[in-house]
């Protein structure tokens, strides 16, 4: 029987073919009383109609939390949650946080002091060993 | 030995004592208390109570004591402010403050149909016979609650009784619940019936004195805007004639029915830079006939007595027919009302005497020989205003008839014309400020490029009077009051009516409102510009800025009033679903299995159908209803 090779199937990354924006949902909660949440306020009702318009990819739901700082919360398609609270912020800090969220890598945040490339391919030129190079000689 | 003399009684202290033990032993002082003279004792014997003749014999008499003794003699011979039956027995048969026998409150037996016989009415609110109901919910009686009711309605007719007028209501619910309480009518202004029906048409609120504005207040900006022309109108005719710029001082209180005509009523603008009044074209449309309309008070005239028809019946019928008229009988005059004499001075008129209908009324007059007769009221003042009033409508009417049929359609044309013109010219002002941005308050709006239709709102305040005359006849139209902050910052009559309108319609506080309120209004405003852009291609150039509107139309933005619930949470992202899926596999939720089952579906649906024909039958048929009461428990 004759043998047939392994067929590979180019694995997908998300940017190289097509590009899904990780943050499917954005919720932002307000409260009418406090102070804090002033500039969240100004930010719905003025900026966020125009933030949904050129993001329709994303589900924003805007709640009223009494009694609470104004918090917004990301969901993403691997179903990590980021949330940033913006109490005392202008609507222009709010807009920032917003956006924040939405460029955000899904992962979670992690220090990484030593290791500044994270990858699923293989080294290319392959990994060094002391045997690489000319002029070896055992 | 030495025989020391022993006292006779070791403890009376009165008996002389040796020197030789006297200063051995002190004597106890609560021994010394017993008897205060022992010199002067009538009996030897020691704690002995038997009065003492010390007041005869002491020469140092307690100070108190002694004024006691006097004041006590005093009362005796002189007589006091003590009560008559202080020191009297007044069970003593001879006393003269005896009680009798009757109120000592004897036993009397009182039969059953004794207490029958006594009439309920007399026995007071909480003194009624027992009666067992008959239909249910019980009446709930006792508690501070039904007591409080009970007396407000005994205080309300005490003082209806009192002061011969009830109490004055602010509001026409007021007004029935005062109806309610004391049984009668409220107290009216004046005997104007006619005025007071057409108060409680204009205003909705009770024709009484303190009684100013309406009971609603107006939304509608075309009846805000026809409110605020009337009362910049009236002002001005009021300041031309060099009338009192109070219209609620004139005998109708600002109340009547305005001319048709006043709405086209303008303002002009004079070379000098004042501002004066402009009429329509007509003789009879001046200031003085506006005033004059404006100062009508409605009359009543009582309709003439039909004449009383009389039936002769024929002679050989004794009794009468059905349906035939009997023979008329003289009609019984009216006991003549008792009237207060107009020359009695205003103190007297204040002492009234109680009519209390429970108690048999006294008359005092019961020797006199006929009846006094009521002083005529006088009718013939209001007939004068009412002639003026007719000729003037009279004349009106024909004026106005004449010229009517002639210019109508082109004057309805010309109107229409204009008013499209003034839409669309507001409107692409609206779209080009959308650019500016202005610096002023929220509710002040600025003109930067006024039309000539709006000249109006440049017209200043020179008067602060007029100002104010105008805010309160606004007030009183619209029922819209405007703020102190306001009122005095306003320059011109634009400034006052962006007012009125802001008050009018305020901006929501909230965020969830305003994005619902302004959103929708933005809505509407961006689908007319957008049908105007079809004919005019300048308004489609104009880019709308995006606001709350747009969160209303996108589909991505959910807007909610309060936080997701974890089960709403479930139902959201399909959870739920597949939850209950497996519980009915496992037969875990017999409700829903049934939902499943054809004939429970059948039966439930029959159960709806009757139910739904019942009701249906019950409200066309009330009578037929069944009235559940709310502690009746379900039969099964």
């Amino acid at each position: 029987m004759p043998l047939s090779a392994i067929k590979t199937v180019a694995t997908a990354q998300n940017g190289v073919g097509a590009f899904i924006l990780p943050c499917k949902r954005i919720t932002l909660s307000y409260c009418d009383w406090a102070g804090s949440s002033r500039g969240m306020n100004a930010y719905l009702k003025n900026q966020l109609g125009a933030f949904a318009k050129r993001n329709p990819q994303i589900e924003i739901q805007v709640y009223k939390k009494a009694k609470h700082h104004p918090v917004m919360t990301a969901d993403y398609l691997n179903g990590h949650r980021k949330s940033i609270n913006v109490k005392n912020m202008t609507p222009e800090g709010v807009k920032e946080k917003i956006e924040l969220l939405r460029n955000a890598s899904p992962e979670e945040d992690k220090r990484v002091p030593n290791k500044p490339v994270t990858s699923i391919n293989e080294s290319v030129r392959g990994i060094w060993s002391p045997f690489h190079g000319a002029k070896i000689k055992i | 030995m030495r025989r020391i003399p022993r006292p006779q009684r070791a403890i009376d202290p009165s008996l002389p004592i040796s020197p030789l033990i006297q200063r051995r032993i002190p004597p106890p002082a609560c021994l010394r208390a017993t008897i205060p003279y022992p010199h002067l004792r009538t009996t030897s014997a020691s704690f002995s109570t038997t009065p003492t003749f010390n007041f005869l014999l002491s020469s140092k008499q307690d100070k108190k004591s002694h004024q006691a003794f006097v004041r006590r003699w005093q009362k005796r011979i002189l007589g006091d402010s003590e009560p008559i039956g202080a020191h009297v027995d007044p069970f003593d048969p001879t006393s003269p403050v005896r009680i009798a026998p009757e109120e000592q409150g004897e036993e009397v037996e009182v039969l059953d149909d004794e207490q029958a016989e006594l009439d309920p009415s007399k026995q007071g609110l909480l003194g009624r016979e027992y009666e067992e109901a008959t239909k249910g919910p019980l009446l709930h009686v006792g508690g501070k609650k039904w007591i409080k009711h009970a007396e407000e309605i005994n205080l309300a007719k005490e003082f209806e009784k009192l002061t011969l007028r009830t109490y004055t209501p602010m509001t026409q619910d007021m007004a029935d619940q005062i109806e309610k309480l004391s049984g009668s009518l409220y107290t009216i202004r004046d005997e104007n019936l006619m005025m007071a029906q057409d108060f409680d048409e204009a205003t909705g609120k009770p024709y009484t004195d303190i009684s100013f504005g309406r009971s609603t207040r107006l939304r509608k900006p075309e009846a805000l805007r026809d409110a605020f022309h009337q009362a910049v109108v009236e002002i001005y005719v009021l300041k031309n004639q060099k009338q009192s710029l109070d219209m609620t001082t004139q005998a109708n209180r600002g109340i009547y029915d305005p001319p048709e005509w006043i709405k086209d009523v303008q303002l002009e603008r004079t070379r000098k830079g004042k501002y004066i009044l402009s009429f329509p074209k007509d003789k009879t449309f001046t200031e003085e006939t506006l005033l004059e309309a404006m100062r009508h008070v409605p009359t009543y005239t009582p309709p003439a007595p039909e004449e009383i028809v009389e039936v002769e019946a024929p002679e050989n019928e004794l009794l009468a027919e059905e349906g035939a008229p009997l023979a008329s009988e003289a009609a019984e005059s009216p006991s003549p009302l008792p009237v207060m004499d107009p020359a009695t001075p205003a103190f007297k008129r204040a002492a009234l005497v109680k009519d209390d209908d429970e108690k048999p009324k006294f008359d005092f007059m019961s020797n006199r020989p006929t009846p006094r007769q009521p002083k005529p009221t006088e009718f013939a003042e209001p007939a004068k205003p009412t002639e003026r009033v007719a000729e003037v409508v009279v004349e009106e009417t024909l004026t106005v008839a004449e010229p009517e049929a002639a210019n109508e359609s082109r004057h309805a044309a010309m109107e229409s014309a204009v008013r499209s013109a003034e839409q669309e010219v507001s409107d692409i002002r609206e779209a080009l400020r959308e650019h500016i941005t202005s610096h002023s308050s929220k509710t002040v709006m600025r003109v930067e490029k006024p039309s000539p239709a709006a000249q109006w709102n440049h017209v200043p305040f020179t008067d602060p009077a007029l100002k104010f005359a105008l805010a309160k006849r606004v007030a009183q139209l619209t029922g819209h009051y405007i703020s102190d902050r306001h009122l005095t910052s306003s320059k011109n009559l634009g400034d006052l009516y962006d007012h009125v309108r802001g008050t009018a319609n305020p901006t929501p506080t909230d965020v969830y409102t305003y994005i619902n309120v302004e959103g929708k209004r933005q809505n509407i405003k961006r689908k007319r510009l957008a049908k105007l852009a079809k004919h005019q291609p300048e308004v489609a150039k104009t880019k709308l800025k995006i606001n709350a509107g747009e969160l209303l139309r996108l589909g991505n933005v959910e807007l909610l009033k309060r936080e997701l619930t974890h089960a709403q949470r479930r139902v959201k992202t399909g959870l739920e679903k597949v939850v209950i899926r497996e519980l009915e596999a496992k037969h875990l939720l017999p409700g829903r299995e049934l939902e499943h089952n054809q004939e429970y579906r059948k039966a439930r649906s029959e159960r709806m159908e009757r139910k739904a024909e019942l009701k249906e039958m019950t409200h066309l048929f009330p009578e037929f209803a069944h009235k559940r009461s709310k502690n009746a428990t379900r039969g099964f």
